[in-house]
């Protein structure tokens, strides 16, 4: 075995090239599924993210009421007590933002857009969320004098507005009674997420507090509390971090509804599951293009070595030899390829989770997929891509020695 | 939509409501356009032009009301025929006869604009009585037009009134309103209306024509013009039915 071993070894050097283009062809398809595993993760992980930084936070508590009626955006149904709440959140070292959701329209006295707007604590709000770090031109509200407002740059652009124009916003008070006030648009952000972009409409609580006729002062209307969690190494454990984090301020906050990111982000979560099997196609369309490369050419080496087969027969080794000869290159080159392999691939995830792609180009549908698409790391796909290597290549040179270690040495040493 | 316009101008008219009596007070020049326009049913044939930015559109409708609560709207013109509006109380159906669908109007879009223009399903579903929301103060006298005008201001006594601050132009002679502007809490201007025409109907003097101005959006306007109008005549309630919207 041992000279089986230093024969087969001696052999992988010695046909350099062939060695060199099948460890090459097995690299590149291994490192190409690391790769895109990579980036299908982190295409899901950016989705969730990008919920968590611009739109729902990794956590929100609402009221029972106020979530069973959702869909209305009822101003009736917010927080009993939005300090207590804040000072739970609070006391988790986490922080927490206050905001008020409602339905507006907003106009440039020719052209009148309805808005889900968001009433902010300007401070608090860049604490939880990457708004005031996406404000593209002007400044975000906690810089901006009073009574402005900050706009997603593609409803600026839709309106024909630009940072210092007045905006015209109409909503309904507490009463359902409508009112309208002229406002200074201070900033347009443009974040990864394209409803925001289309749709965002931030103003400071106490100026939405004006314009929706409710008191303010303490225990002002509040409909939700957001609250950002510490990021987490993956989408999973983001998903069980946000589930303990609930549990505990379920725990402090009995009477409210605590949603985690796994709640919030539920509808993209089960599209993702559904999409899961589907998505598996293209990765194994890489590991079979990968699998008839790598057996092609191990096919080749193996075939036109059939003379060579039939001088080992002559000088005295047993088919099994020549098979378990065969066996060990094969496994030779499986282990070189497959680690070369999960070594680019690790490069290249490296790179894309250091680096990053920019999806801006490809941003066009309402999936919050735009921006920079980072992979993740997942061991188990380098050691699922590694142990296929190694088996095809096994299997890819067993195949053919087999049939050629059944060759009377006189056949094989004629064989073409 | 056009409907919702045909019972806005009811709720107007109806809120206006005043007694014949001489006395100049604010209350007793409310009355007086009370006595006017209030009605326990009206049924007319309706036109709604909605101009905006120059280009207009004509819907026409037959309509019948009962006081504010309940109105039946059925579009006559040629793009909406056969399409219906039931309003009753706090809710609006309507009945789409191309597709035998009715669609019940609530939540937001009750605040959003009726056909593009800048009458909301709510403002169809306003309470007629001004003198329950608002308090009433007489302002000063002016004209409009040829005519002398009482300018009433009406403030807001609850918060559920549809507008805080309204102000009316009432007919020193005829107690119709031949002007009128409404305002939002934040003191915005946002709606004016203007009498284009008024009719003799009876013993009463009648609003029949009025344009309403949206002061949020620059060239639109709608223009309100009621034919055929007859006042307290006797209608069946089975016309308020869900049958008879889908019949």
């Amino acid at each position: 075995m041992g000279t089986l071993w230093k024969i087969a070894v001696r052999n992988t050097l010695r046909h350099g090239r062939r060695t060199i283009i099948t460890a090459v062809v097995m690299m590149v398809g291994i490192s190409v599924f690391i790769s895109f595993d990579s980036m299908l993760a982190g295409l899901d992980r950016m989705a969730v993210d990008n919920i968590a930084d611009y739109t729902l936070s990794s956590l929100k508590i609402r009221t029972p009421a106020y979530v069973q009626d959702i869909q209305s955006t009822p101003l009736d149904k917010g927080l009993a007590h939005p300090e207590e709440t804040l000072a739970a959140v609070a006391a988790q070292g986490l922080p927490g933002a206050a905001r008020i959701r409602f339905v507006a329209r907003v106009s440039n006295y020719t052209d009148e857009i309805p808005v889900l707007a968001d009433a902010v604590d300007p401070s608090a709000d860049a604490r939880v969320f990457k708004l005031a770090q996406s404000v593209t031109a002007g400044a975000w509200l906690s810089s901006a004098a009073p009574r402005s407002v900050v706009l997603g740059a593609e409803l600026a652009r839709e309106l024909k507005l630009n940072v210092g124009d007045a905006v015209l916003v109409t909503a309904q008070t507490v009463h359902d009674v409508t009112n309208a006030d002229e406002y200074t648009v201070a900033g347009l952000v443009s974040t990864p997420v394209p409803e925001v972009n289309r749709g965002g409409f931030f103003i400071p609580l106490d100026d939405a507090r004006v314009l929706l006729d409710t008191p303010p002062g303490p225990g002002a209307l509040v409909t939700e509390v957001d609250v950002a969690l510490p990021r987490a190494s993956s989408l999973s454990a983001a998903i069980v971090q946000g589930d303990a984090a609930a549990r505990r301020l379920r725990a402090a906050l009995p009477g409210e509804q605590i949603d985690p990111i796994g709640s919030l982000a539920a509808s993209y979560l089960a599209l993702r599951n559904a999409k899961a099997s589907y998505a598996l196609i293209p990765v194994i369309i890489v590991l079979i293009i990968s699998a008839v490369g790598i057996v092609n050419t191990i096919l080749m080496s193996v075939y036109s070595r059939v003379r060579e087969i039939g001088v080992l027969r002559a000088y005295g080794m047993t088919s099994r030899d020549i098979r378990l000869l065969f066996t060990l290159e094969g496994l030779a080159l499986g282990l070189a390829g497959s680690s070369l392999g999960v070594a680019v691939g690790a490069l290249l995830d490296s790179l894309l989770i250091a680096g990053g792609i920019d999806l801006a180009a490809f941003s066009q549908g309402s999936l919050p997929i735009s921006g920079i698409l980072r992979g993740e790391w997942n061991p188990r796909t380098m050691l699922i891509g590694f142990i296929f290597g190694v088996v095809v290549s096994l299997v890819a040179a067993r195949i053919p020695a087999r049939r050629a270690a059944r060759l009377e040495p006189t056949e094989a040493l004629r064989f073409q | 939509m056009r409907l919702s316009y045909a019972v806005v101008m009811a709720v107007l008219l109806a809120g206006l409501a005043a007694s014949a009596a001489p006395a100049q007070s604010v209350d007793d020049i409310l009355s007086m356009v009370d006595a006017n326009v209030s009605y326990t049913s009206i049924r007319y044939s309706g036109r709604m032009e909605i101009t905006i930015a120059g280009e207009s559109r004509y819907k026409t409708m037959d309509a019948v009301a009962q006081g504010s609560s309940k109105a039946f709207v059925e579009f006559t013109n040629p793009e909406d025929r056969g399409v219906r509006y039931l309003k009753r109380d706090k809710n609006l159906w309507i009945y789409f006869p191309s597709e035998q669908d009715t669609v019940k109007i609530s939540g937001h879009l009750l605040k959003e604009g009726m056909m593009g223009s800048d009458v909301s399903y709510e403002d169809a579903l306003e309470s007629s009585d001004y003198r329950v929301k608002y308090s009433a103060a007489l302002k000063q006298e002016d004209t409009v037009g040829d005519r002398r005008c009482f300018v009433v201001e009406l403030s807001a006594k609850v918060d559920t009134a549809a507008y805080d601050r309204r102000v009316l132009w009432i007919d020193a002679e005829r107690y119709v309103s031949l002007k009128q502007e409404m305002y939002a809490k934040s003191g915005k201007l946002l709606k004016a209306s203007t009498t284009l025409m008024v009719e003799r109907i009876g013993d009463r003097w009648f609003p029949s024509s009025v344009e309403f101005v949206s002061k949020l959006r620059n060239n639109t306007k709608t223009v309100f013009t009621m034919s055929k109008v007859a006042l307290d005549v006797p209608v069946d309630d089975r016309q308020f039915s869900m049958a008879t919207l889908t019949k």
